[in-house]
Protein backbone atom coordinates (compact mmCIF):
# COMPACT_ATOMS: atom_id res chain seq x y z
CA UNK A 1 0.00 0.00 0.00
CA UNK A 2 1.47 3.15 -0.73
CA UNK A 3 1.42 6.43 1.20
CA UNK A 4 -1.64 7.59 -0.41
CA UNK A 5 -3.37 5.15 -0.05
CA UNK A 6 -2.70 5.22 3.88
CA UNK A 7 -3.66 8.50 4.05
CA UNK A 8 -6.54 7.74 2.74
CA UNK A 9 -7.27 4.96 4.94
CA UNK A 10 -6.29 6.99 8.20
CA UNK A 11 -8.90 9.59 7.46
CA UNK A 12 -11.72 7.34 6.95
CA UNK A 13 -10.95 5.96 10.14
CA UNK A 14 -7.91 3.62 10.70
CA UNK A 15 -5.80 4.19 12.71
CA UNK A 16 -3.21 1.48 11.67
CA UNK A 17 -2.59 2.68 8.83
CA UNK A 18 -1.46 6.04 10.22
CA UNK A 19 0.72 3.86 12.28
CA UNK A 20 2.40 1.95 9.45
CA UNK A 21 3.10 5.40 7.97
CA UNK A 22 4.75 6.52 11.31
CA UNK A 23 6.84 3.14 11.51
CA UNK A 24 7.87 3.79 7.80
CA UNK A 25 9.61 7.34 8.01
CA UNK A 26 10.35 7.65 11.63
CA UNK A 27 13.90 6.77 11.73
CA UNK A 28 14.46 8.75 9.06
CA UNK A 29 13.01 11.95 10.52
CA UNK A 30 14.76 11.38 13.66
CA UNK A 31 18.20 10.80 12.01
CA UNK A 32 18.01 14.08 9.78
CA UNK A 33 16.74 16.13 13.33
CA UNK A 34 19.67 14.56 15.11
CA UNK A 35 21.95 15.61 11.76
CA UNK A 36 20.89 19.09 12.53
CA UNK A 37 20.39 20.09 16.33
CA UNK A 38 23.17 17.50 17.39
CA UNK A 39 20.71 16.87 20.48
CA UNK A 40 19.41 12.97 20.81
CA UNK A 41 16.28 13.88 22.98
CA UNK A 42 15.68 17.40 20.94
CA UNK A 43 15.69 15.21 17.71
CA UNK A 44 13.14 12.53 19.63
CA UNK A 45 10.72 15.91 20.70
CA UNK A 46 10.93 16.31 16.51
CA UNK A 47 10.26 13.45 15.47
CA UNK A 48 7.06 13.22 17.29
CA UNK A 49 5.98 16.69 16.38
CA UNK A 50 6.88 16.44 12.96
CA UNK A 51 4.27 13.83 12.85
CA UNK A 52 2.02 15.15 15.73
CA UNK A 53 1.59 18.69 13.07
CA UNK A 54 1.40 16.08 9.79
CA UNK A 55 -1.47 14.60 11.14
CA UNK A 56 -3.49 17.84 12.33
CA UNK A 57 -2.53 19.22 8.56
CA UNK A 58 -3.25 16.34 6.91
CA UNK A 59 -6.05 18.37 4.91
CA UNK A 60 -3.32 20.79 3.83
CA UNK A 61 -1.54 17.83 2.06
CA UNK A 62 -2.69 18.49 -1.47
CA UNK A 63 -0.86 15.11 -2.91
CA UNK A 64 1.50 17.92 -5.05
CA UNK A 65 4.51 16.43 -3.74
CA UNK A 66 5.40 12.54 -1.96
CA UNK A 67 4.04 12.80 1.34
CA UNK A 68 8.04 11.82 2.18
CA UNK A 69 8.98 15.02 0.89
CA UNK A 70 5.98 16.99 2.84
CA UNK A 71 7.05 15.09 6.14
CA UNK A 72 11.03 15.89 5.87
CA UNK A 73 9.92 19.50 4.73
CA UNK A 74 8.02 19.90 8.57
CA UNK A 75 11.06 17.99 9.69
CA UNK A 76 13.76 20.22 8.14
CA UNK A 77 11.32 23.55 9.51
CA UNK A 78 10.94 22.50 13.25
CA UNK A 79 14.89 21.69 13.37
CA UNK A 80 15.57 25.26 12.03
CA UNK A 81 13.26 26.52 14.57
CA UNK A 82 15.27 24.79 16.90
CA UNK A 83 18.37 26.00 15.67
CA UNK A 84 17.27 29.10 16.12
CA UNK A 85 16.69 28.75 19.98
CA UNK A 86 19.79 27.28 20.75
CA UNK A 87 23.41 26.72 20.35
CA UNK A 88 24.99 23.50 20.85
CA UNK A 89 28.76 23.55 21.40
CA UNK A 90 31.27 21.10 20.50
CA UNK A 91 31.70 19.73 24.36
CA UNK A 92 27.99 18.90 24.61
CA UNK A 93 28.23 16.88 21.14
CA UNK A 94 31.34 15.03 22.59
CA UNK A 95 29.36 14.05 25.60
CA UNK A 96 26.23 12.85 23.95
CA UNK A 97 28.49 10.81 21.72
CA UNK A 98 30.75 9.16 24.96
CA UNK A 99 27.58 8.30 26.42
CA UNK A 100 26.63 6.42 23.78
CA UNK A 101 29.72 3.76 23.28
CA UNK A 102 31.41 1.05 25.17
CA UNK A 103 34.95 0.81 26.57
CA UNK A 104 37.52 -1.36 24.70
CA UNK A 105 40.35 0.19 22.68
CA UNK A 106 38.99 -0.98 19.35
CA UNK A 107 36.08 0.81 20.11
CA UNK A 108 38.04 3.92 21.40
CA UNK A 109 39.31 4.33 18.27
CA UNK A 110 36.09 4.31 16.61
CA UNK A 111 34.63 6.30 19.06
CA UNK A 112 36.85 8.86 18.28
CA UNK A 113 36.92 8.57 14.39
CA UNK A 114 33.05 8.92 14.99
CA UNK A 115 33.68 11.74 17.45
CA UNK A 116 35.71 13.64 14.86
CA UNK A 117 33.54 12.81 11.82
CA UNK A 118 30.07 14.00 13.55
CA UNK A 119 32.30 16.96 14.93
CA UNK A 120 33.29 18.10 11.13
CA UNK A 121 29.58 17.51 10.26
CA UNK A 122 28.22 19.89 12.93
CA UNK A 123 31.12 22.70 11.58
CA UNK A 124 29.46 22.42 7.76
CA UNK A 125 26.89 25.21 7.55
CA UNK A 126 23.68 24.66 8.60
CA UNK A 127 22.32 24.80 4.69
CA UNK A 128 24.89 22.75 3.47
CA UNK A 129 24.56 20.08 6.18
CA UNK A 130 20.81 19.89 5.63
CA UNK A 131 21.52 19.79 1.24
CA UNK A 132 24.49 16.90 2.60
CA UNK A 133 22.16 14.92 4.74
CA UNK A 134 19.27 14.92 2.38
CA UNK A 135 20.98 14.08 -0.52
CA UNK A 136 23.42 11.42 0.53
CA UNK A 137 21.82 9.67 3.98
CA UNK A 138 17.95 10.14 3.29
CA UNK A 139 18.91 9.03 -0.47
CA UNK A 140 16.52 12.24 -1.61
CA UNK A 141 17.09 13.52 -5.42
CA UNK A 142 17.89 17.02 -5.93
CA UNK A 143 14.69 18.20 -7.10
CA UNK A 144 12.80 16.76 -3.41
CA UNK A 145 15.88 18.34 -1.48
CA UNK A 146 14.86 21.65 -3.03
CA UNK A 147 11.12 21.55 -2.41
CA UNK A 148 12.17 20.37 0.89
CA UNK A 149 14.59 23.63 1.75
CA UNK A 150 12.33 26.20 -0.67
CA UNK A 151 15.08 26.57 -2.83
CA UNK A 152 16.17 25.84 -6.25
CA UNK A 153 17.94 22.64 -7.47
CA UNK A 154 20.78 24.94 -8.45
CA UNK A 155 21.05 25.72 -5.19
CA UNK A 156 21.06 22.16 -3.74
CA UNK A 157 23.48 21.18 -5.78
CA UNK A 158 26.07 24.03 -4.56
CA UNK A 159 25.20 23.63 -1.23
CA UNK A 160 26.00 19.85 -1.39
CA UNK A 161 28.83 19.87 -2.71
CA UNK A 162 30.43 22.75 -0.73
CA UNK A 163 28.76 20.86 2.54
CA UNK A 164 31.21 17.87 0.84
CA UNK A 165 34.07 20.10 0.14
CA UNK A 166 34.46 21.67 3.78
CA UNK A 167 34.29 18.13 4.89
CA UNK A 168 36.54 16.65 2.57
CA UNK A 169 38.87 19.51 4.39
CA UNK A 170 38.08 18.87 7.55
CA UNK A 171 38.90 15.05 7.46
CA UNK A 172 42.02 16.23 5.58
CA UNK A 173 42.95 18.53 8.98
CA UNK A 174 42.20 15.50 10.75
CA UNK A 175 44.34 13.23 8.99
CA UNK A 176 47.13 15.50 9.28
CA UNK A 177 46.47 16.14 12.65
CA UNK A 178 47.07 12.17 13.32
CA UNK A 179 49.58 11.91 11.43
CA UNK A 180 51.69 14.80 13.02
CA UNK B 1 34.70 12.92 -19.80
CA UNK B 2 34.45 16.34 -17.89
CA UNK B 3 30.82 16.53 -18.50
CA UNK B 4 30.81 12.58 -17.61
CA UNK B 5 32.48 12.93 -14.65
CA UNK B 6 30.04 15.84 -13.02
CA UNK B 7 26.91 13.44 -14.10
CA UNK B 8 28.56 10.44 -12.06
CA UNK B 9 29.64 12.60 -9.03
CA UNK B 10 25.77 13.64 -9.23
CA UNK B 11 25.02 10.46 -8.98
CA UNK B 12 27.14 9.42 -5.83
CA UNK B 13 24.13 9.79 -2.93
CA UNK B 14 21.76 7.23 -4.69
CA UNK B 15 24.63 5.16 -5.67
CA UNK B 16 25.48 5.14 -1.60
CA UNK B 17 21.23 4.68 -0.64
CA UNK B 18 20.81 2.07 -3.62
CA UNK B 19 18.34 4.10 -5.41
CA UNK B 20 20.46 3.43 -8.88
CA UNK B 21 19.46 1.19 -11.68
CA UNK B 22 21.69 -1.75 -12.39
CA UNK B 23 22.64 -0.53 -15.70
CA UNK B 24 23.82 3.33 -14.00
CA UNK B 25 25.41 1.26 -10.93
CA UNK B 26 27.89 -0.28 -13.68
CA UNK B 27 28.69 2.90 -15.07
CA UNK B 28 29.39 4.57 -11.61
CA UNK B 29 31.50 1.55 -10.71
CA UNK B 30 33.42 1.74 -13.91
CA UNK B 31 33.44 5.85 -13.93
CA UNK B 32 35.30 5.15 -10.01
CA UNK B 33 37.73 2.69 -10.78
CA UNK B 34 39.34 5.37 -12.77
CA UNK B 35 38.96 8.21 -10.63
CA UNK B 36 40.36 9.11 -7.68
CA UNK B 37 38.11 12.15 -6.70
CA UNK B 38 34.87 10.42 -7.24
CA UNK B 39 36.63 7.63 -4.92
CA UNK B 40 37.27 10.05 -2.47
CA UNK B 41 34.17 11.46 -2.28
CA UNK B 42 31.88 8.40 -1.93
CA UNK B 43 34.39 7.09 0.72
CA UNK B 44 33.09 10.34 2.26
CA UNK B 45 29.76 9.42 2.19
CA UNK B 46 29.76 6.19 3.53
CA UNK B 47 32.28 6.79 6.45
CA UNK B 48 29.34 9.41 7.21
CA UNK B 49 26.33 7.11 6.75
CA UNK B 50 28.42 4.75 9.35
CA UNK B 51 27.98 7.37 11.85
CA UNK B 52 24.66 6.57 13.04
CA UNK B 53 22.62 8.66 15.70
CA UNK B 54 22.21 7.72 19.27
CA UNK B 55 19.28 5.36 19.39
CA UNK B 56 16.70 6.19 20.91
CA UNK B 57 15.46 2.64 21.98
CA UNK B 58 12.83 -0.29 20.68
CA UNK B 59 10.40 1.63 23.26
CA UNK B 60 10.50 5.04 21.86
CA UNK B 61 9.99 3.82 18.37
CA UNK B 62 7.16 0.98 19.25
CA UNK B 63 5.38 3.87 21.51
CA UNK B 64 6.04 6.64 19.08
CA UNK B 65 3.39 5.91 16.70
CA UNK B 66 0.59 5.45 19.11
CA UNK B 67 1.60 8.84 20.93
CA UNK B 68 1.15 10.33 18.15
CA UNK B 69 -2.10 9.52 16.81
CA UNK B 70 -3.95 9.97 20.62
CA UNK B 71 -1.79 13.24 21.08
CA UNK B 72 -3.47 14.75 17.91
CA UNK B 73 -7.11 12.85 19.28
CA UNK B 74 -6.59 14.82 22.23
CA UNK B 75 -5.74 18.28 20.70
CA UNK B 76 -8.84 17.84 18.16
CA UNK B 77 -10.81 17.22 21.55
CA UNK B 78 -9.61 20.36 23.27
CA UNK B 79 -9.69 22.67 20.14
CA UNK B 80 -12.74 20.79 18.05
CA UNK B 81 -14.35 23.36 15.88
CA UNK B 82 -12.16 26.64 16.66
CA UNK B 83 -8.37 25.07 16.07
CA UNK B 84 -8.05 27.56 13.07
CA UNK B 85 -9.06 30.47 14.88
CA UNK B 86 -5.21 29.78 17.19
CA UNK B 87 -3.53 30.03 14.03
CA UNK B 88 -1.45 33.53 13.65
CA UNK B 89 -3.01 34.75 10.36
CA UNK B 90 -6.27 33.56 11.35
CA UNK B 91 -6.23 35.35 14.44
CA UNK B 92 -5.26 38.74 13.18
CA UNK B 93 -7.80 38.73 10.56
CA UNK B 94 -10.10 38.40 12.78
CA UNK B 95 -8.88 40.92 15.19
CA UNK B 96 -8.68 43.18 11.93
CA UNK B 97 -12.01 42.36 11.19
CA UNK B 98 -13.36 43.58 14.43
CA UNK B 99 -11.48 46.47 14.68
CA UNK B 100 -11.09 48.51 11.78
CA UNK B 101 -15.17 48.94 11.45
CA UNK B 102 -15.13 49.91 15.41
CA UNK B 103 -12.46 52.14 14.85
CA UNK B 104 -14.00 53.69 11.61
CA UNK B 105 -17.24 54.20 13.43
CA UNK B 106 -15.81 55.77 16.20
CA UNK B 107 -13.78 58.13 13.91
CA UNK B 108 -16.63 59.02 11.98
CA UNK B 109 -18.47 60.21 15.00
CA UNK B 110 -16.18 61.79 17.03
CA UNK B 111 -14.16 63.81 13.46
CA UNK B 112 -14.51 67.52 14.96
CA UNK B 113 -16.93 69.88 12.92
CA UNK B 114 -19.33 66.55 12.95
CA UNK B 115 -22.87 67.14 14.54
CA UNK B 116 -26.09 65.16 14.30
CA UNK B 117 -28.43 66.36 12.06
CA UNK B 118 -32.15 65.34 12.16
CA UNK B 119 -32.94 66.40 9.05
CA UNK B 120 -30.64 63.69 7.47
CA UNK B 121 -32.53 61.01 9.34
CA UNK B 122 -35.74 62.15 9.55
CA UNK B 123 -37.01 64.71 7.24
CA UNK B 124 -40.32 65.06 8.97
CA UNK B 125 -39.39 66.74 12.15
CA UNK B 126 -38.66 69.81 9.57
CA UNK B 127 -41.64 71.02 10.95
CA UNK B 128 -39.97 71.61 14.21
CA UNK B 129 -37.18 73.71 12.42
CA UNK B 130 -37.75 77.22 13.98
CA UNK B 131 -38.76 80.00 11.13
CA UNK B 132 -38.68 82.86 13.58
CA UNK B 133 -35.55 84.52 12.49
CA UNK B 134 -36.81 85.04 8.69
CA UNK B 135 -37.60 88.31 7.80
CA UNK B 136 -40.14 89.94 5.02
CA UNK B 137 -37.34 91.16 2.55
CA UNK B 138 -36.46 86.91 3.03
CA UNK B 139 -39.34 85.82 2.03
CA UNK B 140 -39.95 88.50 -0.96
CA UNK B 141 -36.60 87.17 -2.19
CA UNK B 142 -37.52 83.37 -2.07
CA UNK B 143 -40.86 83.89 -4.03
CA UNK B 144 -39.45 86.01 -6.31
CA UNK B 145 -37.37 82.91 -7.69
CA UNK B 146 -40.32 80.95 -7.36
CA UNK B 147 -42.36 83.08 -9.67
CA UNK B 148 -39.56 83.27 -12.05
CA UNK B 149 -38.87 79.99 -12.14
CA UNK B 150 -35.41 80.20 -9.34
CA UNK B 151 -32.41 81.14 -10.58
CA UNK B 152 -32.09 80.72 -14.32
CA UNK B 153 -33.47 84.39 -14.06
CA UNK B 154 -31.40 87.27 -12.92
CA UNK B 155 -34.40 88.86 -10.90
CA UNK B 156 -33.67 92.16 -9.72
CA UNK B 157 -33.42 92.95 -5.98
CA UNK B 158 -35.68 95.23 -4.67
CA UNK B 159 -38.32 94.47 -7.30
CA UNK B 160 -41.11 93.94 -4.61
CA UNK B 161 -40.12 96.45 -2.54
CA UNK B 162 -41.90 99.06 -0.43
CA UNK B 163 -42.86 101.12 -3.37
CA UNK B 164 -44.65 98.35 -4.93
CA UNK B 165 -48.82 97.88 -5.11
CA UNK B 166 -49.52 94.59 -5.39
CA UNK B 167 -50.52 94.39 -1.39
CA UNK B 168 -53.03 97.93 -2.43
CA UNK B 169 -54.09 95.53 -5.61
CA UNK B 170 -54.63 92.48 -3.29
CA UNK B 171 -56.73 94.72 -1.42
CA UNK B 172 -59.24 96.01 -3.61
CA UNK B 173 -62.62 94.61 -4.04
CA UNK B 174 -64.09 93.37 -7.25
CA UNK B 175 -65.94 96.62 -8.18
CA UNK B 176 -62.56 98.66 -7.61
CA UNK B 177 -60.94 95.90 -9.44
CA UNK B 178 -63.45 96.01 -12.79
CA UNK B 179 -62.85 100.37 -12.13
CA UNK B 180 -58.80 100.10 -12.08
CA UNK B 181 -59.44 97.82 -15.15
CA UNK B 182 -61.34 99.65 -17.50
CA UNK B 183 -59.32 103.00 -16.33
CA UNK B 184 -56.24 101.23 -17.21
CA UNK B 185 -58.01 100.00 -20.76
CA UNK B 186 -58.48 103.79 -21.52
CA UNK B 187 -55.06 104.39 -21.09
CA UNK B 188 -54.33 101.46 -23.18
CA UNK B 189 -51.68 100.60 -20.19
CA UNK B 190 -51.27 96.39 -20.79
CA UNK B 191 -49.23 93.97 -18.61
Amino acid sequence: MNDIELIENYLSGEDTAMEELIVKYQKGIYALAYRITWDGEEAKDITQNTFLRAINSLNKFRKESSFKTWIYKIAVNLCLNYKGRHCLGHDELDETIAGNEAGTLCLLIQKERKSYLMKALSEVPERQRIAVSLRAYEGLSCREVADIMEISEGAVKANYHNGIKRLKELLKEYRDETEA
Amino acid sequence: MKQKHEDIKEKLPEYFSGALSEEEKTTVKGHLDGCRDCRDELELIEAFGKVDPPDPGEFFWAGLPRKVISLSKEQKVRFPAFQWFLRPPALAAAVLLIAVPLFTMLYIQNRPGNYYDPLFSDPLSASAVDYSWLTEDDLTEVSAKLIFNGDAIDVPVGIFDENSYHEDIASLSSKELDSLFRELKNEKIGG
